[in-house]
């Protein structure tokens, strides 16, 4: 019985998710900035709450603010560099679904639990090809400050994240090499999978 | 995103012992294997790394020796040791590298930051007991990252191949001359082969955070630790200032057609399995993706786990087609006002029809 409708009410629950989507359209564009903010401000609370959520929790919880904040599929556009030209249209949906899947799970793995760290804005900058880095510091009490800068680019009215640099070291540039390092030796499928082991290490790691 | 990334290491003499004792032992057979995966001449070669295959070697065979010879000590002296006994011996080397940190100010023309960095070494030898207690950073000194690779960079010298050393690690050209010159400028070199060893494995244990985050998040373990190393070593030699690479990122945007062919046509997305997608309507795939990723584990549907004849399933999986399609319906006369909602039932139509097929393609196999 409980069966018979578990399906229904998952198209339900798509539907009520679907409609609120649709009704946020009408609302003002938020700048670079505020997207990062408001992200930002996602994470530390996601954070704060933590250790209760465990990963699935935080998996849940930072499902939506990570996509609504990164265009993903431009970011997994860009990891695959030139070999995307050579994947079909399966493969390029199957990599951006994995490559989400594995955003989302490596933000809840490496924000589990919340010791007074904070964000802070520190400035912006707009870049030749019409995008905005917006300078961040995270700052943990004891250590040093580590400085976050989010390269945002719009998708359509949207500013939305494409790269973290964390003290120089640029996540999409890091994930760019690894990948078509491994496109290149190994092929997609060898990619895909790693990719996937890694989703699988994230949500079984002990908290 | 961790803040550390493993820097070179400093030649020192207990190293080189080991260095001479196993390295050539382990490292034939870590070439053996190199080999067996084959074929690495056949690919391009990075412009950074053109030793790739050397280096790949010497990374598995540091990979290999750190296993099972220093993380298992590092592991011994995290324990036994009290955190705060830890952060002391951390802060004394810390404190002595500090005479290297002034003298490649004052080479980089840096005399404002060498003056603070003469007195933290000063505060902290002193008041801070031989370095013992970072007084200094409390005080709003905080410690200044300078090395004399750093200085040849300032100074012009090319950063030359990304090199992996035997038990070292990750090293560029440059940062040969660079070690040497810093261990010479280091007290720990002239206080004995116990102190080294010290000081080696103080150093191991404050990189223990960013090992392990290569070892979580790298797919590609080899070329994450190259790039990650070779990044940070820029940013440090920018002092922060480094220019963006983005850009040249996202040369492969600018190919319209690109973008054309394969996003802007919503329809054809998320057909094949509910992938995410460039629309909005995400948040509505996203939210059945935990199932879909217990099915791709490998985990037993609950139609499966409760025994059931296929034909129940495919009954069952009717009745609730007739219920969507009412939900559907319903669905269509609010949304009716919405540009995108034609859209938005089609993905949704299509994760749904997802859901009903995959139990079935399960019970093929």
């Amino acid at each position: 019985m409980f069966l018979k409708y578990k399906y229904f009410f998952r198209a339900v629950f798509l539907l009520i998710s679907a409609s609120a989507v649709l009704a946020e359209d009408g609302e003002q564009e938020m700048s670079a900035r505020e997207v990062v903010a408001n992200f930002q401000a996602q994470l530390l609370e996601t954070m704060k709450n933590g250790k209760t959520l465990g990963f699935e929790g935080r998996y849940k919880k930072l499902t939506e603010p990570v996509i609504k904040s990164h265009d993903l599929t431009k970011i997994a556009r860009i990891v695959v560099g030139r070999e995307w030209k050579k994947l079909t249209d399966e493969q390029k949906q199957k990599l951006v679904d994995v490559f989400s899947r594995l955003s989302i799970a490596s933000y809840a793995h490496n924000f589990k639990d919340f010791s007074d760290e904070k964000f802070e804005i520190v400035s912006e900058e707009e870049t030749p090809r019409g995008g905005v880095i917006v300078h961040t510091l995270l700052k943990i009490p004891g250590e040093k400050d580590v400085k976050l800068d989010y390269q945002m680019k719009k998708k359509g009215n949207e500013w939305r994240i494409i790269n973290i640099i964390a003290n120089g070291v640029s996540d999409l540039a890091l994930k760019r090499s690894e990948y078509t390092s491994i496109l290149k030796r190994e092929g997609f499928d060898a990619l895909l999978e790693k990719i996937s082991g890694k989703i699988k290490q994230y949500s079984t790691n002990k908290e | 995103m961790t803040s550390k990334f493993p820097r070179s290491l400093h030649l020192s003499f207990f190293f080189k012992l080991i260095l001479v004792a196993v390295a050539f032992q382990i490292g034939g057979c870590a070439t053996t294997s190199v080999q067996e995966q084959g074929g690495l001449e056949a690919h391009e070669v990075n412009a950074a790394d053109p030793y790739e295959g050397f280096n790949r070697t010497m990374f598995n065979f540091n990979d290999s020796l750190d296993s099972y010879l220093f993380e298992p000590i590092v592991d011994g002296y995290k324990w036994i040791t009290p955190d705060i006994l830890e952060t002391g011996v951390s802060n004394v080397f810390t404190n002595m590298k500090g005479i290297s940190v002034v003298i490649n100010d004052i080479l980089q023309g840096k005399f404002n930051q060498g003056a603070q960095d003469t007195g933290r070494f000063l505060i902290n030898s002193t008041v801070g007991i031989g370095g013992i207690f970072d007084i200094a950073t409390h005080a709003g000194l905080e410690q200044n990252d300078e090395d004399f690779a750093q200085t040849l960079a300032v100074w012009g010298v090319p950063r030359g191949p990304y090199l992996v050393l035997p038990v070292l690690g990750p090293a560029t050209v440059r940062g040969i001359p660079g070690a040497v010159v810093d261990t010479a400028a280091n007290p720990v070199s002239y206080l004995g082969w116990p102190v080294a060893a010290m000081a080696a494995l103080e150093r191991r244990a404050s990189e223990d955070g960013s090992l392990q985050f290569i070892d979580e998040a790298a797919v590609d373990p080899y070329v994450f630790t190259r790039e990650a190393f070779i990044q940070h070593r820029e940013y440090l030699a920018a002092d922060g200032k480094v220019e963006y690479d983005g850009d040249d990122l996202l040369a492969d945007l600018d190919d319209p057609e690109e973008d054309i062919d394969f996003f802007s046509d919503a329809s054809t997305l998320g057909t094949q399995d509910g992938t995410l997608n460039e629309d909005s309507s995400i948040e509505s795939e996203a939210s059945v993706k935990p199932e879909n990723n217990r099915i791709q584990q490998g985990e037993i549907p609950n139609e499966l786990e409760a025994g059931k004849t296929s034909e129940a399933v495919s009954q069952e999986r009717q009745e609730q087609s007739t219920e969507f399609e009412k939900a559907m319906s319903s669905f269509k006369k609010a949304t009716k006002k919405y540009r995108r909602a034609d859209i938005e039932l089609e993905l949704i139509k299509k994760v749904f029809k997802k859901q009903n097929n995959l139990p079935s393609e399960i019970l093929d196999q």
